[in-house]
């Protein structure tokens, strides 16, 4: 009877609601809601039919309620199809009540974040693809062991090495070395126009055999092979005009020594090591500028050397032929006398090399930790926002259902209204990475064009898919799931457990990253204020590489004549740069004792300046003139090692050689310095140091302000502006050259900063949302209890409590995990800050208050509220 | 009991400002069963709002039990209302996530009571509403009488000087109807004292007293 009934009644509907639309004064054709079909519907089966309808849920469909489904497109025969099917499509993305502002929000700060590390970690990943054929290219580490020493393995060889390797290892295919020269300076065009470039080195004629891209203009092989020629990136030669092939250029620390470019070569991509390379100087013109160590076996280690094999090539064969060669190239008796027990060369395979660096892998980790977090986040919380918004669209689903309205419609419903929110929210991400783009850059180190390129294109597409597909299906599972009760009655499910559990686990990922937040923080605010065994506090410093001879000299003793300078000295190079290396030696005794970081030349002065502290002996004495003389300090680990290695009790009055001056120069110690260290917390010299008496070589005029003010260094900027108008000179703090060789742990942690804030405030938003629609649905019941007695505390504790009891745990395994995580990012950093429980303590109690906050004022106002209104409502 | 002096309320809105009650003065002696009747609209509910301490009138003083509470802040008002006023609506109002037994005991917990007077009050109640073998059963599972005895049993539990009831057979068949003037008038006939919003001249026939409302004014009083 009922089957029958339904049957009918589909027939009889479009009649009758064709009169109603008249009836109330609407124009034919115009159409009908879903509710003015479906009430007269529960009237009219009322009863039997409806009590059965209620049992069986599959009744509509099989029973004609497909047919009265269907008939909705016809409802009004005045209408085209496409308007009446809109009226009851399921696609509402944008529908009051929906959340759509918060999905589309946390969509937006989710995929933004989320996507931007994700991009960068494959760029990371895909790091150097420029090497051809980088399954068989190997670098090339010379390894050495002196007397009692361990065996040590540098990045780099001696000039000749790998040309012989070519010459003789019948299975290297090709070889190429370059070396660095100049790094970010200015050159001077013949034409007088000056341009900066980032970094200059001479390569050899296979450069571009390895390392590939475009030659633009010129024959890349001639120009690297002939003295005096280089070739430039395209992005110097547009910065230069275009047109400047032909043209000489002199560097500003070289100035009578011209180079002319012949050739242009395609930009290296930002991911790869030769980004920042501007100029390729041929290898032929290193004796320009520096001793000619081209075709060394030995010593003047500072070229980086690599070989492409055959493909079939078996790298023992390969290792056993290196060695053999080595064993009858290299000069052993001399290497012996001087204190070397072995000295090899081992092949390195650069696939995948970038990710075997423990900074890169461990930075890659939690990039991605922080990506993933923060898209899991942004698609839980559109989740917990889809069903906290259930309480407003059960009854419209509920009452397709009772039309007939197949399973599938619902998850293409879903799936076209997240297609939407996604897509809206990827235009919100590209205006915020739009207006962030200068921020990004300097974050990530590489340009949004790179971020989203063909490099990251799948990935990134992958990622949005996968995103679509959760946000699409799971709430078409929902709807599809929604009892058919729900289109006569209010919507009462609470499916806490979902949206709590969704919370739970934003709460877990908002806590951890608070926690690797705080860990970084702690560690950078460490390494930066980590006592170095000096004073850096008011010292500045004046790069002089423009200036010759007096200039220097003279310019280091005008800035301390201003009355807000305490002293000054000339110095080769800033303690936290990587210092050369030079083996000692004893006078008559040819062999190397140690190897110790040579700071070169500094004048006296230096000292007071930097705040080191002389244990014995004595300070330099000033040279007051351009000179140099043959006295050195040295610090207390020159002495002990002294003692250790040649057993010399007090170095102070003794006579020593470095192998850069060479035996006709020994240099006699004047005094020792207690201990203090050279380099960053990251890249830490560990070698004994020494320091030379001269102002010759100098690149810095360091200076010790009595404050570091505005004003005070205004006055030595303008001191150094009026004395050498055309050098450029910049007065800069020494603190932030020391906070940039940290650059890499800041922009870390300025990555995790945004990815944490993103992340509480993508939880936060769920939260409210949460909290507002608890709220929503049991207003009704909040209103019974405060008619029944209970305070607004007390209204407020019934959320709190549901809250804390799902908040404590989850924050709870969020500080657990984000131990782990902290622990695994200490793994790089050789000196680390130590972790204790009270930090991770602090950041859950920190958690805990902002969840409290949220709760306390979304509560108060229903807590507040006169309960007679609700009860109205209902 | 209750003493109301010239109590006016009125709702505004930025465009619209409407008079529910325009300066009713009336007294509540202890004890007494008395019955708000009226039209739609007449300020029936409103009134007992006040008198149930949900609401503040705009103007007006009103006196509970001897103490002036027209303007009582909200906290002050829960505290009064607590213990001393006990409500029945017309649609129960119980809470749906509770079974019987918690929803009777609700107000007790909020009084303060200790667990096991609580547990004795409540099943001393249910006893007497004979609901007692419900107790375990949410309000969705219960008949429409079953649930206003539950919100009587409610209502009562905590021994309020004063019950307000609107319209408690709104929603109640004749028989349950009955059954439920029958509870408040032994209630009443036990010492408590009983206002009731109804449209039903047969469940005003239960009272002692009838109050007309008419347009927010009342207009006529009836002992009966």
């Amino acid at each position: 009877m009922p089957h029958l009934f339904l049957c009918c009644f589909c027939v009889q509907r479009y009649k009758e609601i064709r009169m109603q639309t008249l009836g109330k004064g609407k124009k034919e054709g115009q159409g009908v809601k879903l509710l003015d079909v479906f009430i007269p519907l529960k009237q009219k089966m009322a009863g039997e039919a409806w009590r059965e309808r209620r049992k069986d849920s599959t009744f509509a469909v099989e029973n004609g309620g497909q047919a009265l489904y269907e008939n909705l497109y016809v409802l009004s025969p005045g209408t085209s199809s496409n308007r009446q099917k809109k009226q009851i499509k399921m696609i509402h993305p944008f529908a009051k009540g929906q959340g759509a502002f918060i999905k589309i929000t946390s969509l937006a700060v989710g995929l933004t974040v989320g996507l931007v590390l994700l991009a960068k970690v494959q760029l990371e990943r895909s790091y150097d693809r420029c090497i051809v054929d980088k399954e068989h290219v190997y670098e090339l580490q010379e390894t050495f062991q002196r007397t009692g020493e361990e065996l040590q393995q540098n990045r780099s060889t001696s000039g000749g090495i790998a040309p012989v390797l070519a010459q003789e290892i019948p299975e290297v295919v090709t070889a190429t070395r370059y070396t660095a020269q100049f790094g970010e300076e200015k050159l001077t065009l013949e034409d007088g126009s000056r341009h900066y470039f980032e970094e200059a080195v001479f390569a050899d004629s296979c450069f571009f055999d390895i390392f590939a891209t475009r030659t633009l203009v010129g024959d890349a092989k001639q120009i690297l092979s002939t003295a005096g020629q280089c070739m430039i990136s395209r992005r110097l030669s547009e910065k230069m005009g275009g047109e400047v092939v032909g043209q000489t250029f002199c560097f500003t620390s070289a100035p009578q020594k011209p180079m002319t470019i012949c050739g242009v070569y395609e930009d290296y991509p930002e991911n790869s090591t030769f980004a920042r390379f501007d100029i390729l100087m041929s290898m032929p013109s290193v004796g320009t500028y520096a001793w000619d160590g081209t075709e060394n076996l030995i010593g003047n280690d500072r070229y980086h050397s690599y070989v492409r094999l055959r493909p079939d090539a078996d790298m023992d064969k390969v290792r056993g032929e290196v060695k053999e060669l080595l064993q009858r190239i290299l000069p052993w008796e001399d290497l012996k006398q001087t204190g070397y027990t072995d000295a090899g060369i081992e092949l390195v395979s650069v696939a995948g090399s970038r990710m075997k660096d423990t900074t890169v892998r461990t930075t890659c980790i939690i990039l991605a930790v922080v990506a993933l977090v923060m898209l899991f986040t942004a698609v839980m919380n559109y989740i917990l926002v889809v069903i906290s918004s259930l309480v407003g669209r059960a009854r419209q689903v509920a009452v397709r259902k009772v039309l007939g309205a197949p399973g599938r419609e619902f998850y293409l419903g879903s799936t076209g209204e997240a297609a939407l929110h996604l897509l809206t929210a990827l235009a919100l991400m590209a205006l915020l990475l739009y207006a962030g783009q200068d921020l990004t850059r300097d974050l990530l180190g590489v340009s949004l064009q790179t971020l989203f390129s063909r490099q990251t294109f799948a990935v990134l597409l992958a990622v949005c898919l996968l995103v679509l597909l959760c946000c699409g299906i799971l709430p078409g599972l929902i709807y599809s799931r929604i009892p058919l009760t729900y289109a006569y009655r209010l919507y009462s499910e609470s499916k806490r457990v979902w949206k709590l559990s969704l919370l739970a686990f934003q709460f877990v990922l908002s806590t951890m990253l608070l926690c690797v937040l705080t860990t970084i923080y702690r560690q950078y605010s460490f390494m930066l204020h980590t006592d170095m065994g000096y004073q850096y506090d008011n010292v500045a410093y004046v790069n002089v590489s423009a200036l010759h001879g007096d200039s220097i000299y003279s310019l280091a003793r005008e800035i301390e004549n201003l009355p807000c300078v305490e002293r000054t000295a000339a110095a080769y190079s800033l303690f936290c740069n990587r210092q050369s290396g030079d083996n000692v030696l004893v006078p008559g005794n040819p062999q190397e004792m140690f190897n110790c970081a040579n700071m070169f030349f500094a004048e006296g002065g230096l000292v007071e300046t930097m705040g080191l502290q002389i244990v014995r002996g004595r300070d330099f004495e000033r040279v007051n003139h351009q000179g140099w003389q043959q006295e050195m300090l040295v610090d207390e680990h020159f002495a002990a090692k002294m003692k250790e290695v040649a057993g010399i009790d007090d170095v102070v009055g003794r006579q020593f050689i470095n192998s850069s001056l060479g035996n006709q120069y020994p240099l006699t110690v004047v005094g020792v310095v207690k201990n203090f260290t050279l380099g960053s917390l990251v890249s830490r010299e560990e070698r004994p140091v020494m320091i030379a008496n001269g102002n010759v070589f100098t690149h810095y005029v360091m200076m010790k302000l009595q404050r570091i003010t505005p004003d005070h260094l205004q006055a030595v900027q303008q001191l150094c502006d009026r004395l050498y108008p055309d050098a450029e000179l910049n007065v800069k703090l020494y603190s932030n050259e020391m906070a940039d060789q940290y650059q890499e742990t800041r922009h870390t942690r300025d990555l995790i900063l945004i990815g944490c804030i993103a992340s509480l405030l993508v939880t936060l938003i769920g939260l409210i949302g949460y909290v507002r629609d608890e709220v929503q649905r049991r207003s009704r019941e909040l209103a019974i209890r405060k008619v029944l007695g209970a305070t607004m505390g007390e209204v407020q504790q019934l959320f709190g409590r549901s809250i804390v009891v799902i908040a404590l745990p989850s924050i709870a395994v969020g500080v657990g995990l984000g131990w782990y995580l902290s622990t695994l990012l200490m793994q790089q950093f050789a000196y680390k800050v130590a972790l204790p429980w009270t930090v991770f303590a602090a950041d859950a109690l920190f958690v805990v208050l902002v969840i409290a906050a949220v709760v306390f004022a979304q509560t108060r106002r229903v807590a507040n509220d006169n309960p007679v209104e609700y009860l109205k409502k209902e | 009991m209750i003493k109301l002096e010239n109590i006016k309320k009125v709702f505004r809105t930025d465009v619209v400002e409407t008079t529910a009650l325009g300066g009713i003065s009336l007294e509540v002696k202890d004890g007494e069963f008395v019955a708000i009747m009226g039209p739609s609209g007449c300020g029936k509910s409103t009134l007992l709002n006040i008198l149930g301490l949900l609401d503040n009138p705009t103007e007006g003083r009103y006196w509970l039990d001897g103490k002036e509470v027209g303007h009582l802040k909200e906290r002050q008002r829960t505290f009064t209302r607590r213990g001393e006023i006990g409500f029945v609506f017309q649609s129960f109002n119980l809470i749906d996530e509770l079974t019987v037994e918690a929803n009777i005991e609700l107000p007790l917990k909020y009084l303060g009571v200790p667990a096991a007077e609580r547990k004795q009050r409540v099943q001393e109640i249910m006893r007497r509403m004979a609901i007692s073998h419900r107790a375990g059963h949410y309000p969705q599972q219960l008949s429409g009488g079953q649930q206003q005895r539950v919100a009587i049993a409610r209502a009562v539990v905590v021994k309020p000087k004063l019950v307000l009831a609107d319209e408690p057979t709104g929603n109640l068949d004749t028989k349950n109807g009955k059954e439920v003037m029958d509870l408040l008038t032994q209630l009443n006939a036990e010492g408590t004292t009983v206002v009731m919003v109804t449209h039903s001249q047969h469940d005003a026939s239960f009272a002692t007293r009838t109050i007309n409302l008419l347009d927010g004014m009342v207009v006529e009083k009836t002992l009966l």
